[in-house]
């Protein structure tokens, strides 16, 4: 069995063939067809040391607002700074970047702005309603803002609206999205509840134009690809691709559990996002390939709380401090699909190995055990000396671990053995 | 008429019923709306209400 095209992600399950089980710290994309080690998050900063929501200014100044105080800082060429501290508490929600001239963000009952100068202003208008999070997002030049059962709006002369378009009170909304110019609506009804519902506004009409009931406690983020939305709901990593209004379950990331709303967002022309102590790339080349789900960063501590990208770097808030992409190779690790039958050994076809390679493997579900690797420098292979006997499914882990530059692999094989005995 | 000030913020709560939101009718819209205003003259300086079959406009002073 081979296992090439790294780019078509990770998997299910590892009963699944067509995708990878694990693929950590992985770049998949940038050298298509091939993987090699992603470039290690590094800590930037030990303050804000607060669970945060970003925004980015237009000038690529990046603006961290606490969610468990009223503090908000600003980083600008690397330096981190204090710059607010609203009277109002904990923020429940920010623009993505400014609209109108204005960063917007929410504590409370208060819509506040910033001028993107020196002025802050935490109580700039009222809210009716008090939810838990408030998304927001710009559409047809109005800025839009989950205002519990209803939508809030700040429209270009920077009139506020408490509640251009209204949901049944048992919904709260609770992420935003949009299919060309309507507004898909994610909600939720508490944790408790396992039904929630997404709303389609045309955005002037007196009622939403369709709905769809989604199975899962609530709708935490959308993640915007090119011409295409999915979302991610409830608590176990279920990622749902969104069309207008219906949700059709698409995938589940494995192993996830802590998801926030405020994790995802575009790094140049790629959705990302996160949980737990993972960040995700969901991508795909061109319309011609299915959206893989790469697992390429991996937090220095904590749990992903906020993410943003400005320019070609990414901020993430752990609650600890504020990490970034750095300049150091991860160590990547690479789990292949289980196969099924008879099989003698792995191994790797690399394209450039600047560092080692290491494999372990795993016969009829038991633990994996690391093998002594030979590299065969005219072959470009890695792999080892003796055989896996009585083997009736394998599985192999690949550790690339860099240095001096990048490993790039082409593929991993399993190697079937021609004993595939009966019994 | 109101003298118009350049550090003048506006609100609006609408007084809209949905189709499809019948339980929530005018009248109840309406008195939330009231009391939003109301709320808005313990914490801003409105300076005009406007109130029609439509919405209630708040001017505030920011």
């Amino acid at each position: 069995m081979i296992f090439g095209s790294f780019h078509t992600g990770q998997s299910l399950a590892k009963s699944q063939q067509d995708k990878f089980y694990t693929l950590k710290n992985v770049d998949a994309f940038s050298n298509l067809g091939n993987a090699q080690c992603q470039y290690a998050l590094t800590s930037d900063s030990a303050t804000p040391n607060e669970d945060c929501i970003q925004s980015v200014a237009p000038n690529g100044d990046v603006y961290h607002f606490s969610t468990e105080s009223g503090k908000t800082w600003k980083q600008t060429g690397g330096v981190y700074s204090l710059v607010n501290t609203n009277a109002n508490g904990a923020h429940t929600g920010c623009s993505r970047t400014a609209f109108g001239g204005y960063i917007f963000y929410t504590s409370g009952t208060k819509l506040g702005r910033f001028d993107l100068s020196a002025t802050w202003s935490d109580s700039w208008q009222t809210f009716t309603q008090t939810p838990t999070w408030r998304p927001i997002m710009e559409l047809e030049n109005e800025l839009l803002i989950g205002n519990g059962k209803y939508l809030a709006s700040v429209d270009s002369s920077l009139t506020y609206s408490d509640n251009v378009f209204d949901i049944p009170s048992q919904y709260t909304i609770s992420a935003l999205s949009s299919a060309g110019t309507y507004v898909t609506a994610g909600t939720t009804m508490g944790t408790s509840i396992y039904s929630c519902k997404s709303y389609l506004w045309d955005g002037f009409s007196t009622s939403w134009s369709d709905e769809d009931t989604i199975p899962e406690n609530g709708v935490n983020f959308f993640i915007e690809v090119d011409n295409g939305t999915f979302a991610q709901c409830g608590t176990n990593g279920n990622i749902y691709q969104v069309n207008g209004v219906q949700f059709s379950l698409y995938t589940n990331i494995r192993e996830t559990t802590s998801w926030n709303p405020y994790v995802s967002s575009t790094l140049i022309n790629r959705a990302i996002f996160g949980a737990n102590e993972k960040v995700f790339v969901m991508h795909r080349p061109t319309v011609s390939f299915t959206y893989g789900i790469v697992n390429e960063y991996t937090l220095t501590t904590g749990t992903v709380k906020g993410l943003i990208a400005s320019g070609t770097q990414l901020y993430v808030s752990t609650g600890a401090n504020i990490d970034k992409i750095g300049t150091s190779l991860a160590t990547a690790v690479i789990e292949t699909p289980e196969s099924i039958g008879n099989f003698l050994s792995t191994r790797v076809l690399y394209e450039t190995i600047n560092g080692t390679i290491g494999i372990e493997t795993k016969s009829n579900g038991g633990a994996y055990a690391p093998k002594t690797t030979k590299v065969n420098a005219k072959k470009n292979l890695v792999y080892f000396d003796g055989r896996a006997n009585d083997v009736n499914f394998y599985q192999s882990r690949v550790t690339l671990t860099p240095s001096g530059g990048n490993i790039i692999i082409k593929f991993i094989e399993n190697v079937p053995s021609n004993d595939q005995k009966a019994e | 008429m109101t003298k118009k000030l350049n550090n003048m913020k506006i609100a609006k709560f609408n007084l809209r019923v949905g189709g499809k939101l019948g339980q929530e009718g005018y009248e109840q819209k309406l008195a939330q709306g009231r009391e939003y205003v109301e709320t808005l003259r313990r914490e801003d300086k409105v300076i005009e209400v406007i109130e029609t079959p439509a919405e209630i406009i708040i001017k505030m002073e920011d």
